[in-house]
């Protein structure tokens, strides 16, 4: 096991004050990985109450905090133990490629993983074209794990990691023809991908341990998980390259970032806000 | 055109369409007997008294409906009530009952199956793509588990009786479906207006309406003997208002907004002068996307943040559930003789109308051959928005018709024009009765062990000449409806 402890920091200025504020923060590591998630610790500077929810998907927690109480600057700090089970994904074996085959052009598979795997040019963030996937290419020989590491690859050497080129709301078509961004463009670039050749696959948040050498570790970072009969889900980043290991400490998954904002909510205020900050820091203790 | 002396008028029996107060050898159906002798007394200065003492009523009880289709900002109206009953033989209405619970019984299992193991999918019974692409299929949902396993607790089936004189279903409403409140108004002023007839005929009773909804809203209440329920609503402005109000008075619970509520803890709690309550039911009269800004439309402000945390939490019961509304998208509909045979092992009881889904490649080519034989209808609308019936468009319109289908196709379907049956109907100003189109729409309630059929429903008319739009929405008018 891996013990870290995570520090989530975020401090928001508001054009005007506001009376009241009921916020959801999805910063709460995930449970269903064995991880074992030990004082969660939530602080403000404005006074308010705060839980743990776990309604929405028992693996994933959202952390919701309630006040009544007037404020023109919100300051959040977050902090929590978690202890996770040493993960080597190159353990992980793939099924006969033929037996493979039959199960992914199978029915059953389609219809339990179609929200995954469907293209939706209605969500445009993780959405391309088939024109847009004409620099990319996918292996016809092999077995899944194999073609999208093989695809991995491909967005990795063909987006340069730039901050300020893009921000939470550029579309992977954009990407393609930008070649810059951080880790939620590499992500959102590779799902559309993933899903135009046919795979199940879906964005990823949470928290990177940045002992490595690894890009995105001081925010929140984002990769891709792909469904891969016998194997489960599996987490790939193509930010870095890499296979995701105990090192990433996933806080939970969705179509895209909108499905895994780290802060929404509803505030009392006529202004909007004015600045936003947030900061992270995964730390190894063990 | 066969005219006859009933109510003491020229009463024109139409020869195209099912009367259901005259045969097509034009004598009274024995059904109408008491209601003809009764009606056969009176002269056009009591219809005329009738019509205004039943306005009156209507006036003086608040009892409106907001018509949004000729002003954005809506204009408020006197809900239009005819007073001629409508008179459906018990006999008759045993099969539409069964049918009904048939119908809402299998919807509910789908819906079961869609947000699980979807079987039904899986056997290729319903293309999974028609599912997949309904924007009401909430991913949210998948796996939940609500109690009592309900989804459709109110159901509203709208029955057509077509020229075959055969009974059909035209749609499914599972989302939140309105005008029971206008089924018990047109009660209430109907007894007041004719109370000799009403003596005479004794309809089976409507009362216990109120009564049997909370009773429904309870059974399905997580765990609390005495659940505090409540009427969620969007607010004075939403065209249903009085509904809103109508009920929650009726049984006896308190009315709400979304901004008298509030979560904490996953719990969901009523502000109240005497503090906070916990609330365990929320009857929702606002649509899936507004219930909850944090899982939904974030620019919402009708619902409380947190709601489906609460829900989903199994603290609180939403009814009817999030996401049923995939399950009465009209292209869906066209699958219900396959739905019900799936689920409940049987035939339908109530038939279908043959629905052709622009989705398709052959029934796209067919709709666009031959839209002046058809109802074109959006199959996400509801209120009668976005219908056009074909043999009453101009060329330019049918072009135009054809040019939104073929921009969207999974958004149209299409039907036959079917023929609604015509009722003796009085006509404001003209003080004359007419035979007007009219429809069924039923109500239903499933709670954890119980169900039942609110005898009658709500007969919608079309008050315009020849028009097949009954929606109150688009200006139609309702009429009480006995069964006797």
């Amino acid at each position: 096991m891996s013990l870290y402890q995570l520090q989530y920091k975020a401090s928001n200025a508001y054009a005007s004050q506001v009376w009241g504020a009921y916020l959801k923060f999805l910063i709460h590591p995930y449970s269903a990985i064995g991880a074992q998630i030990n004082k969660p610790y939530f602080s403000s500077n404005v006074e308010g109450e705060w839980w743990i929810s776990n309604a929405r998907q028992k693996e994933v927690s959202d952390i919701f905090f309630k006040s009544n109480t007037k404020f023109d600057s919100l300051e959040i700090k977050y902090s929590v133990l978690v202890d996770v089970p040493i993960n080597n994904p190159f353990e992980k074996i793939s099924l006969p490629i033929e037996l493979e085959k039959r199960i992914l052009d199978s029915n059953s598979w389609i219809i339990d993983n179609y929200r995954f795997i469907q293209s939706n040019p209605q969500r445009p963030k993780s959405y391309v074209s088939a024109s847009d996937c004409s620099a990319f290419y996918w292996l016809n020989e092999g077995n899944l794990l194999d073609k999208i590491i093989c695809l991995r690859d491909q967005v990795y050497h063909y987006i340069e990691f730039a901050s300020g080129h893009t921000n939470t709301s550029t579309c992977a078509a954009e990407i393609v023809i930008i070649k810059k961004g951080v880790c939620q463009d590499f992500t959102h670039l590779f799902l559309g991908l993933l899903r135009h050749f046919g795979v199940a696959s879906r964005y990823t948040s949470g928290y990177l341990h940045q002992g490595t050498e690894t890009r995105g570790a001081s925010q929140l970072h984002a990769w891709a998980e792909c469904h891969i009969p016998e194997i489960g889900w599996m987490g790939i980043d193509p930010t870095n390259n890499l296979l995701v290991d105990h090192h990433y400490i996933k806080i939970c998954h969705g179509y895209d970032y909108d499905d895994c904002l780290p802060v929404s909510g509803v505030l009392n205020s006529m202004g909007n806000q004015q600045s936003t900050e947030h900061q992270v820091i995964v730390q190894q203790i063990q | 055109m066969e005219h006859n002396k009933f109510f003491n008028f020229e009463y024109q029996a139409s020869s195209e369409n099912y009367d259901e107060f005259v045969s097509s050898d034009n004598i009274v159906r024995a059904h109408y007997d008491p209601l003809s002798a009764q009606f056969a007394q009176y002269k056009t200065e009591h219809y005329q008294k009738f019509n205004e003492e039943a306005k009156l009523v209507f006036f003086n009880e608040g009892i409106t409906f907001a018509v949004y289709s000729d002003n954005p900002l809506g204009s408020e109206k006197i809900f239009p009530f005819d007073f001629i009953p409508r008179i459906i033989p018990a006999n008759e209405w045993n099969s539409i009952e069964k049918g009904i619970v048939q119908r809402n019984r299998a919807i509910n299992e789908f819906l079961k199956d869609l947000y699980h193991g979807k079987k039904i999918l899986k056997d290729g019974i319903v293309p999974k793509e028609l599912i997949y692409s309904s924007a009401n299929m909430l991913s949210v949902m998948e796996g939940f588990d609500p109690i009592g396993g309900i989804y459709n607790h109110i159901s509203g089936t709208d029955i057509i009786r077509h020229s075959d004189g055969e009974y059909y279903v035209l749609e499914d409403n599972v989302r939140c479906p309105s005008g029971v409140s206008y089924v018990l108004a047109n009660r209430n002023t109907l007894k007041k207006t004719l109370p000799k007839l009403f003596s005479k005929c004794q309809p089976q009773p409507i009362i216990n309406y109120p009564e049997k909804l909370l009773e429904m809203l309870q059974s399905v209440s997580p765990g609390n003997s005495h659940p505090n329920c409540v009427v969620l609503s969007p607010g004075m402005y939403n065209s249903a208002y009085f509904e809103h109000s109508f009920l929650a008075q009726s049984m006896g619970v308190e009315l709400v907004e979304g901004r008298d509520l509030f979560v904490k803890n996953d719990v969901v709690y009523m502000k109240t002068i005497h503090g906070s309550q916990r609330v365990h039911v929320i009857y929702r009269r606002i649509d899936d996307p507004f219930l909850d800004p944090l899982l939904f439309n974030p620019d919402s402000v009708l619902g409380t943040p947190g709601l489906m945390s609460a829900y989903l939490a199994g603290n609180v019961t939403l009814v009817n559930a999030p996401g049923t509304g995939v399950a009465d998208d009209k292209a869906v509909y066209a699958y219900m003789p396959e739905i019900i045979k799936y689920y409940v092992g049987e035939e339908q009881i109530l038939k279908n109308v043959p629905t052709y889904r622009c989705g398709e490649d052959d029934d796209l080519k067919y709709v666009l051959e031959n839209i002046e034989k058809l109802v074109v209808k959006p199959v996400d609308e509801s209120g009668g928005y976005g219908i056009s019936i074909g043999n009453t468009l101009s060329k330019e319109q049918i072009k135009e018709v054809q040019l939104q289908i073929q921009q969207n196709r999974r958004k149209y379907i299409a039907q036959p024009i079917m023929s609604l049956s015509v009722h003796p109907t009085y006509i404001e100003g003209e003080d004359t009765i007419d035979a007007r189109h009219i429809d069924l729409r039923t109500f239903c309630l499933l709670g954890k062990s119980t169900e039942y059929v609110l005898p009658g429903g709500l007969t919608r008319v079309a008050l315009k000449k020849g028009n097949l739009i009954v929606n109150s929405s688009q200006g139609g008018g309702s009429k009480d409806t006995w069964v006797i």
